[in-house]
């Protein structure tokens, strides 16, 4: 009987162990998807920019895994005219999750005629640049 | 994606135990079996396989969603109506056998679990590209709670219910570790089922328990070990747990009981739903145990086969016959039928050159300590004064493997090596038989040898290879990819494809589509073309290197593709400075272009 209820102790370590492990493994992963260290910093367009007579509407992200509070300059191009240029403090972002800040610009179309009417985002910090573009026939 | 631990505890207790242990009980109170505390946990554990596979596709198949409520209610049912039975006949007698567990066991065990876990806990973010193809299916189930419509016949249903279903009872999404952990729970699994089969052939302790030593520590991160379970190969791991099951309970129905017959009915067909290979394996290795058991034991097996007969007549042998044909009638694997078979043996999309068989070829494979041991063993084994039995069983299973991987076999177009995978299970039970000389463990020579060989295979088991104690690829790399297809899912529209660069892209860029979940082909992948005989995936080839070209264009419009994936450092300055592509999103890892309608139509 003692004989008994030794293995069945022995069983129970065997699930227990294996099932520590997988709570481990589980833990491991929500950590590592909580990670936001080495992603450095990612520029996007929500949406494409858009006409709105005489005006151009950008809508876009700049999202910053660097670190807390970190200044990024970014500069509006209209043609490769610079027409913007602005310097932001953003948050650290917690995790890709998190849903972060846009940043709406409405900027005066001054393009010239023969141009391919370019919209261009560039992000920098620190040396390191990221540079987005859209061009529409329609800005002109 | 975040899963919660509570819930994934509960869906491995109650998906792949309770199920299974309420029915074995079940079956070794009106049938009589005899199972020991270990087996009854490991078996237990398997039962939960064809309870999903049937649960799942009878449910459907009748016309309802496999939603959690459905899924719950039908377990409930199931487990409930057979605890109910089991109250009323007063549990009749304990089957339980005592003397299968001792301190050795659990410390070998824990050992085992801890070198499997090492390269899992490096790894926490799945990203292989078998996974993602994998659960790509599982999360359409997720979803649609249907099953799902593969569009090539090498998916198998069982891969991807065995993960669906505990994540739709549970909630949990299958994109994340839970995958992983299951296939961690059925290569703990597999690696008891080698001690049990070694202790029910040798039936001696000290055998079973270094065959157990081996193939939970020696080479554990090779193929088919870890490296199979992060890399999301649930096929395989899946099928290695249940050919050792298959192997187990036919070994006991021919030379212990025919009424084992029934569980190695049940294994058989959840490999018939799980994996293709696993399949061909086991029938192989059925077929030549068969033969060599009519050609060198004929009288033996011809009893066997007339008791079985007898047996098939049991009430709770029929009702099984009758679920798992209505099964079979209801829903057969994709594999089965004349155009899947064609493709898979002898019409492949993909070549694969066949090489001599040579003893470097199989040590690479299985390991140079373990094949020279093993074939030490099994030459041990044929002139030894052991039963009959044992060097049939063991012949066979190794013929098997070795016919099937032998370059004249022509018609399986595999790479040899997986199938001389196999091999490994009865080799980490053969390196340890010349053991078996030393009976007393008394001697001091005795002990001395066995320490030695204990130590030997710790200290090789240990020293894993430097690709399993670091990331295999850097996380950020994963998270990036992961939050491009957060961005991709947001922005494309129905019609739109991706393409993605995926050779040596440098992330795991195959992900895409189990994030976009709009069609397996919603993204392309770019692939070496030559080693494929389909002409899209040269075009992904020609988009990606030379998206301006005539060709390049043509194939856009072919394929509608809107949306490139590429690595920020190695962009293809074609993609640049044309007015043919927009930069949308631009990270430090991933660069996403869209192409621009206008001067492509």
């Amino acid at each position: 009987m003692k004989k008994h209820r030794i293995e069945k102790l022995y069983i129970l370590i065997v699930c227990l162990s294996f099932l520590i492990g997988s709570a481990i493994l589980v833990n491991k992963f929500n950590e590592s998807l909580s990670m936001n260290e080495g992603l450095g910093f990612i520029v996007y367009f929500n949406e494409l920019p858009k006409d709105k007579g005489d005006k151009v509407s950008i809508n876009f992200t700049i999202e910053n895994y660097i670190k807390e509070d970190t200044d990024f300059r970014y500069e509006i191009y209209l043609d490769n005219k610079l027409l913007v240029r602005k310097d932001v403090v953003l948050d650290l972002k917690k995790d890709i999750f998190t849903k972060p800040g846009v940043i709406y610009e409405s900027i005066k179309k001054e393009v010239p005629e023969d141009s391919p009417s370019l919209v261009k985002i560039r992000v920098r910090k620190e040396g390191t640049i990221r540079e987005i573009y859209y061009f529409d026939k329609e800005y002109k | 994606m975040i899963i919660n631990v509570f819930w994934v505890i509960c869906a491995l207790i109650f998906c792949f135990f309770i199920g299974g242990y309420v029915l074995l009980r079940f079956l070794i109170i009106e049938i009589g079996y005899e199972f020991n505390q270990i087996e009854t946990l490991v078996f237990s554990i398997l039962l939960g396989i064809p309870i999903i596979y049937i649960v799942s596709i009878i449910l459907n198949k009748i016309g309802l969603e496999l939603t959690n409520l459905n899924l719950l209610a039908s377990f409930v049912i199931m487990i409930g109506s057979l605890t109910i039975f089991l109250k009323k006949i007063h549990l009749k007698e304990s089957s339980h056998k005592g003397g299968s567990l001792d301190i050795s066991f659990i410390l070998i065990f824990i050992l085992s679990l801890v070198i499997t876990m090492i390269p899992l806990i490096n790894n926490p973010l799945p990203y292989a590209t078998d996974l993602s193809n994998h659960v790509y299916y599982i999360r359409e189930v997720f979803f649609t709670h249907n099953l799902p419509n593969f569009h090539l016949p090498v998916f198998v249903i069982g891969e991807t219910l065995i993960i669906a279903i505990p994540s739709i009872i549970f909630s949990i999404d299958p994109l994340s570790i839970f995958p992983i952990v299951i296939l961690f729970l059925f290569r703990m699994v597999t690696i008891v089922l080698v001690y049990l089969l070694a202790n029910r052939i040798f039936k001696s302790r000290v055998i079973s328990l270094l065959a157990m030593l081996s193939i939970g520590m020696l080479y554990s991160f090779q193929r088919p070990g870890t490296i199979f379970v992060y890399g999301g190969v649930i096929g395989n791991i899946v099928g290695d747990a249940l050919i050792l099951a298959s192997l187990y309970m036919l070994y006991r129905t021919i030379y212990d009981s025919e009424k084992y017959f029934l569980f190695f009915v049940l294994f058989f067909f959840s490999i018939v739903y799980t994996h293709t290979l696993s399949l061909l394996i086991t029938s192989s290795m059925i077929m030549s145990f068969l033969i060599l058991l009519i050609i060198f034991d004929k009288k033996n097996i011809l009893y066997r086969i007339k008791t079985i007969a007898q047996f098939i007549k049991n009430k709770y042998f029929l009702a099984l016959l009758i679920i798992l044909s209505m099964t079979l009638f209801l829903y057969l694997p994709s594999y089965i039928s004349k155009e899947a078979l064609r493709g898979a043996t002898i019409d492949p999309i993909m070549e694969v050159p066949k090489q001599k068989l040579t003893v470097d070829f199989f040590k690479e494979i299985v390991g140079p300590f373990r094949f020279s041991f093993a074939m030490l063993g099994l030459v041990m084994l044929v002139f030894s004064r052991e039963d009959k039995s044992i060097k049939l069983f063991f012949i066979g299973w190794l013929t098997a493997i070795f016919l099937l991987s032998w370059d004249a076999i022509k018609f399986i177009n595999l790479p040899q090596s997986r199938i001389v995978n196999y091999m490994v299970y009865p080799s980490s039970v053969l390196m340890v038989y010349p053991l078996k000389y030393f009976r007393s463990y008394k001697s001091w020579r005795d002990i001395l040898i066995v320490s030695l060989f204990v130590t030997l295979i710790i200290v090789i088991g240990s020293s894993l290879p430097e690709r399993a104690l670091k990331e295999d690829m850097p996380r950020e790399n994963i998270l990036s990819l992961y939050h491009a297809s957060l961005y991709l899912k947001n922005v494309i529209k129905k019609d739109e494809t991706v393409l993605s660069e995926h050779v040596n892209s440098g992330f795991p860029d195959t992900w895409t589509k189990v994030f976009l979940l709009d069609g397996y082909n919603k993204v392309l992948e770019r692939v070496y073309y030559f080693r494929y005989k389909d002409d899209p995936i040269k075009e992904t080839w020609v988009m990606m290197e030379n998206p301006n070209s005539e060709e390049g264009v043509e194939y856009m419009q072919k394929n509608n593709v809107s949306y490139i994936i590429q690595n920020t450092e190695e962009i293809n300055k074609e993609f640049l400075g044309s007015n043919n592509f927009f930069t949308v999103y631009q990270g430090g890892i991933i660069t996403i272009f869209k192409k621009n309608e206008k001067t492509q139509n």
